[in-house]
C-alpha cells in the first residue's frame, strides 16, 4: 500500500539472522535461495505481488501456518513514528496526563513527540484553575511558584535549548491567562496597585488601571482580563518552564489537597482570641480581642511588628499594598501605613463597635453592631448609612460603585442600592446568625436540579423594576433568570415548570454564607435563591472563604472543612485548634486559621522543595 | 442527475462519486472550485484502490453532515479532548487492521478530510489509553531504543504521573 509501502524497510537485525541460516546452507543451495530473494527485491509492486501469489499457491497447511504466525506482528504500525508530526500530535492530544507519561518512556521518537510543550500546555489550560469537564480533575494556579522560578529559568534555558518547539506557536494571551503574574489574593478582590507614595489625600490613593470602574462584579472578570488589567508586573516575559513540569509541580500539589497532606505551622503572639485575618505572599496581618493587629512575615511566620491604638478588639482588617484598614468594637475604623506602623486616620463609625468592612477603590464601607452599614465615600466626602438589618452587620462587600452585600444576625444577607440606599434583593433561609460570606471567584455551573427546588428571594416592594432590570441583564446567566428578577411579581413557581434548553446545568454568579445554624449556604446573587446548603459542622460556622476550587470554613466546632466547589463535598476536615475557629483565609497553597486560642495555624499545602526555597 | 466527478486511485482504477461526496475532501473540493469544468478524473496518486473505496464509503456516509461539525471543535483545540464519543457507525467502520488504519489516517490526511483524521487519531489513542510502555511497544511493534540507564531515568521523571 502507498503511505506504508514507502515506510517499511526491512528489519536489519531480521537480515543478519536469515544470513546466519543462509550461510548454513551448502555452496549451490545458498546461491539459489539467494536468487529468489534478489528477484523479489528487484521486482515492481504488482509482480511482487504475483510472486507471493505463486508462492502462496505452493505452500503447504504448515508453511501457511508459519506464515500466519510470522505476518501480524509485521503489520504492526508505529503510527507517532510513521505519521507526520501534526497527525502524530493530534493522536496524543487525545490522551489523559497519565498515558502521556507512559507514552515519553515507549521510545525516543515516542519520548520527543509525548513531552511537546504545545500538548502539555493544552494539558494546563484543560486543568489549571479550573475542572477539566472531562476527567473532573482541576489544578491551582500557583502563580506564586511561577513567578520565583523567573529569573533560573531564564539561566535554565540558556543551556538546554532543546524541547522547546512549541514555542512560536504559543501565544502570550494563553500563557498570561493561566500564570498571572499577581493574583488578588483569595477572599479580598481589591486590585489596588503599589502607588509608593504614603497618604496624603483623604484615602492613600488607589491606582486603577481602568479608566471605568471595575464591571459591577468582579468575580466574573477572567483570570486573564483580571491579570493583564490589574497586575503591575505584567511586563514580566512569562518563563519558559516546561509545561509539563508546571502540570506536574500543581498536580503533586492537588494530591495535597486531596490527600490532607500538609505541614502545619502555628503563629504565637496574640494574648486573646484572633478575630481576623488576611494574607499575601508577602504579609499575614491578624487582628485580635487584645486589641492589636499583627503584621507577619508570610513565608517565615516572624512577627514584623504589631499595631497599637483600638482600645477593643479588632473584629475586621483588610489590606492591600499601600494600606491596612481596620474596624474594632471600640466603634472606629483606622487607616494605618503598615510599613510604618504609623495610623494615619481614625473614623468613629456610628455609636457602636464595628463587626465587618470593605474598602474597594474610593468606597469604604463598614457594619455595625446596631444594624446600619456605613458607607464613606472618599472621594466626595459623603457618608451614607444603609438601614434595614435589625441585629448585629456581619460582613460587608462592595460589589460596585452602586451595590453593596451584606449578611447580618437578623439571619439575612441583603443587596443594596448606594444610590438610593434601599434594599433591592433580600436572601432568606438561615435559620442562625449569619456571619460571614464570600463571593465566587467565577460563575459556577450547577446542576438544573438545584435551581428549581428553591424558591426566589422576595425582593423589596419599592425596588425600582426598571432599574433592577436594566442592572441585572447583564450579568445574569441567561436571559430568563434576568427577566424573572425583573418582574418580582412573578411567582418562583412559573420557573420552576419551564423547561430550560441547557442540557443539565446552569451557571450562577454564587456567593456562599456561614451561619450560626452550622450550614454554608450557596446563592444565586441574581436571582436571590437559596442553590444549595452544605452540611457538615456540628457547630455555627464563623468564616468562609473560597477560590475556583474549593471553599474552607471555620467553625465554632473547633474544625476547619474543606469542601469542594463543584461536588459541594466535604474534603478535608482540619483538625488542630484548640478552640473555636473564628476566621479563616485561603490561597492555592494554604489555609491559614486564627482561633479563639489565640492562635493563627497556616496548614500549607504546598510542596516540600518549595517551602524550602521560601525560608 | 447528481452531479459526478470521477478520481482515479494510485493503482489507476476509476472511482465515480457524487460531487458532494468528494467535496468531503478539502483539496479535492478546492480542486473542483479552480477547475469546474474540468471532466478528466482527479488523480489521487497517493491512495490505493482499497484504502480509496474505504474513503469513500466513509464520505458517502457522512456527505450530509454539517460542516459545521467537520470542523470539530476538537481542533480549536480549546475544548477537552474526547476519544470515548465515537459515533457507532463510525467505530464500526474504523474497525480495521492497523495497516488500513494507518492508509487511512493518512489518506484522510493527505485529502484533508478532517472528521475522518479526527477519527481515525482518536481510534489509535484509545489503544494507547491505559497500556504500559511495554504492552505499548508489543502493541504497536516499536523497539525499545533506551540503554536501561535512560530506561530508568525517564521512568523516574515520570513516576508523578502513576500515583493518584
Amino acid at each position: 500500500m502507498a503511505f506504508l509501502s514507502k515506510h517499511r524497510a526491512a528489519s536489519e537485525a531480521t537480515y543478519q539472522e536469515l544470513s546466519k541460516q543462509l550461510h548454513k546452507l551448502p555452496e549451490s543451495a545458498r546461491a539459489s535461495v539467494e536468487q529468489v530473494w534478489t528477484t523479489f527485491g528487484a521486482a515492481p509492486s504488482t509482480t511482487r505481488h504475483l510472486i507471493l501469489a505463486g508462492l502462496l499457491n505452493q505452500c503447504c497447511i504448515p508453511q501457511l501456518s508459519f506464515l500466519h504466525r510470522s505476518v501480524p506482528p509485521l503489520l504492526r504500525v508505529d503510527f507517532i513514528a510513521l505519521t507526520p508530526p501534526q497527525v502524530a500530535f493530534k493522536i496524543l492530544s487525545y490522551l489523559d496526563a497519565t498515558t502521556l507519561c507512559r507514552a515519553a518512556q515507549v521510545s525516543k521518537t515516542w519520548q520527543e513527540m509525548a513531552d511537546d510543550d504545545r500538548l502539555w500546555h493544552h494539558m494546563c489550560e484543560q486543568h489549571i484553575d479550573r475542572k477539566c469537564t472531562s476527567c473532573g480533575w482541576g489544578l491551582p494556579p500557583l502563580a506564586k511558584k511561577r513567578r520565583r522560578c523567573e529569573v533560573t529559568d531564564h539561566e535554565l534555558i540558556r543551556t538546554n535549548q532543546t524541547g522547546q518547539g512549541g514555542d512560536e506557536t504559543m501565544g502570550n494571551g494563553p500563557t498570561l491567562a493561566l500564570e498571572p503574574a499577581v493574583v488578588p489574593p483569595t477572599g479580598f478582590s481589591n486590585v489596588c496597585s503599589p502607588t509608593g507614595v504614603p497618604a496624603i489625600g483623604p484615602l492613600p490613593p488607589s491606582t486603577t488601571t481602568s479608566p471605568e470602574r471595575p464591571s459591577k462584579r468582579q468575580c466574573t472578570t477572567s483570570v486573564a482580563e483580571s491579570t493583564t488589567a490589574n497586575s503591575p508586573s505584567s511586563v514580566v516575559r512569562p518563563s519558559k518552564r516546561p509545561w509539563k513540569l508546571i502540570y506536574s509541580e500543581r498536580l503533586k500539589l492537588e494530591r495535597n489537597w486531596r490527600r490532607g497532606q500538609y505541614r502545619l505551622r502555628v503563629l504565637e503572639g496574640h494574648t486573646d482570641g484572633v478575630l481576623c485575618l488576611q494574607f499575601d505572599d508577602e504579609y499575614i496581618m491578624s487582628g485580635s480581642y487584645d486589641s492589636t493587629i499583627k503584621i507577619w512575615n508570610s513565608a517565615s511566620g516572624a512577627l514584623i511588628r504589631s499595631l497599637r491604638g483600638h482600645t477593643r478588639g479588632v473584629r475586621a482588617l483588610q489590606f492591600d499594598q499601600v494600606k491596612l484598614i481596620s474596624g474594632s468594637m471600640d466603634g472606629t475604623v483606622k487607616i494605618w501605613n503598615y510599613r510604618s506602623g504609623q495610623c494615619l486616620r481614625t473614623l468613629p463609625v456610628g455609636d457602636s463597635g464595628v463587626n465587618c468592612l470593605h474598602f474597594d477603590q474610593t468606597l469604604l464601607a463598614a457594619g455595625s453592631v446596631d444594624g446600619t452599614i456605613s458607607v464613606f465615600n472618599f472621594q466626595s466626602g459623603a457618608t451614607t448609612q444603609l438601614t434595614g438589618h435589625t441585629d448585629w452587620v456581619n460582613g460587608v462587600r462592595i460589589l460596585s460603585s452602586t451595590e453593596l452585600l451584606s449578611c447580618s444576625d437578623d439571619t439575612t444577607i441583603r443587596l443594596w442600592n448606594l444610590d438610593t440606599r434601599t434594599c433591592i434583593r433580600e436572601f432568606v433561609g438561615h435559620v442562625g446568625h449569619v456571619q460571614t460570606f464570600q463571593l465566587a471567584t467565577h460563575p459556577w455551573k450547577l446542576p438544573i436540579s438545584l435551581q428549581q427546588q428553591q424558591p426566589a428571594a422576595s425582593s423589596s416592594p419599592h425596588l425600582g423594576a426598571t432599574a433592577g432590570a436594566t442592572h441585572f441583564t447583564g450579568t445574569a446567566a441567561d436571559g430568563h433568570e434576568s427577566r424573572h428578577t425583573a418582574s418580582s411579581s412573578v411567582s418562583s413557581t412559573s420557573s420552576a415548570t419551564v423547561p430550560r434548553p441547557l442540557g443539565g446545568t446552569f451557571t450562577a454568579n454564587v456567593f456562599v454564607t456561614g451561619g450560626l445554624d452550622s450550614t454554608l449556604k450557596v446563592w444565586d446573587i441574581d436571582s436571590g435563591r437559596c442553590l444549595d446548603t452544605l452540611f457538615g459542622h456540628t457547630e455555627g460556622i464563623w468564616s468562609v472563604a473560597l477560590d475556583s476550587l474549593r471553599i474552607v470554613s471555620a467553625s465554632h466546632d473547633s474544625t476547619i472543612k474543606v469542601w469542594d466547589t463543584q461536588s459541594r463535598q466535604c474534603l478535608q476536615t482540619l483538625r488542630d485548634h484548640e478552640g473555636p475557629v473564628n476566621c479563616v483565609a485561603l490561597s492555592d497553597t494554604r489555609v491559614i486559621s486564627g482561633g479563639i486560642d489565640h492562635k493563627i495555624r497556616i496548614w500549607d499545602f504546598g510542596l516540600e522543595d518549595e517551602t524550602q526555597a521560601a525560608v | 442527475a447528481m452531479e459526478t466527478v470521477t478520481l482515479k486511485s494510485g493503482d489507476e482504477k476509476l472511482f465515480q462519486v457524487p460531487r458532494n461526496v468528494a467535496s468531503k475532501s478539502a483539496l479535492i473540493s478546492s480542486m473542483l472550485e479552480t477547475a469546474p469544468n474540468e471532466t478528466e478524473p482527479i488523480p489521487v496518486k497517493n491512495v490505493q484502490s482499497p484504502v480509496l473505496e474505504k474513503i469513500i464509503e466513509y464520505c458517502t456516509k457522512h456527505a450530509n453532515d454539517d460542516p459545521e461539525d467537520d470542523e470539530d471543535s476538537d481542533d480549536e483545540m480549546d475544548g477537552p479532548l474526547r476519544s470515548t464519543d465515537i459515533d457507532p457507525w463510525d467505530l464500526k467502520f474504523i474497525d480495521v487492521g492497523m495497516e488500513m488504519l494507518y492508509e487511512i489516517i493518512m489518506a484522510a490526511n493527505y485529502l484533508d478530510i478532517k472528521p475522518l483524521l479526527n477519527l481515525g487519531c482518536k481510534t489509535v489513542a484509545n489503544m494507547i489509553k491505559g497500556k504500559t510502555p511495554d504492552e505499548i511497544r508489543s502493541r504497536f511493534n516499536i523497539p525499545n531504543d533506551f540503554t536501561p540507564e535512560e530506561e530508568e531515568q525517564i521512568k523516574k521523571e515520570n513516576e508523578w504521573a502513576e500515583d493518584r
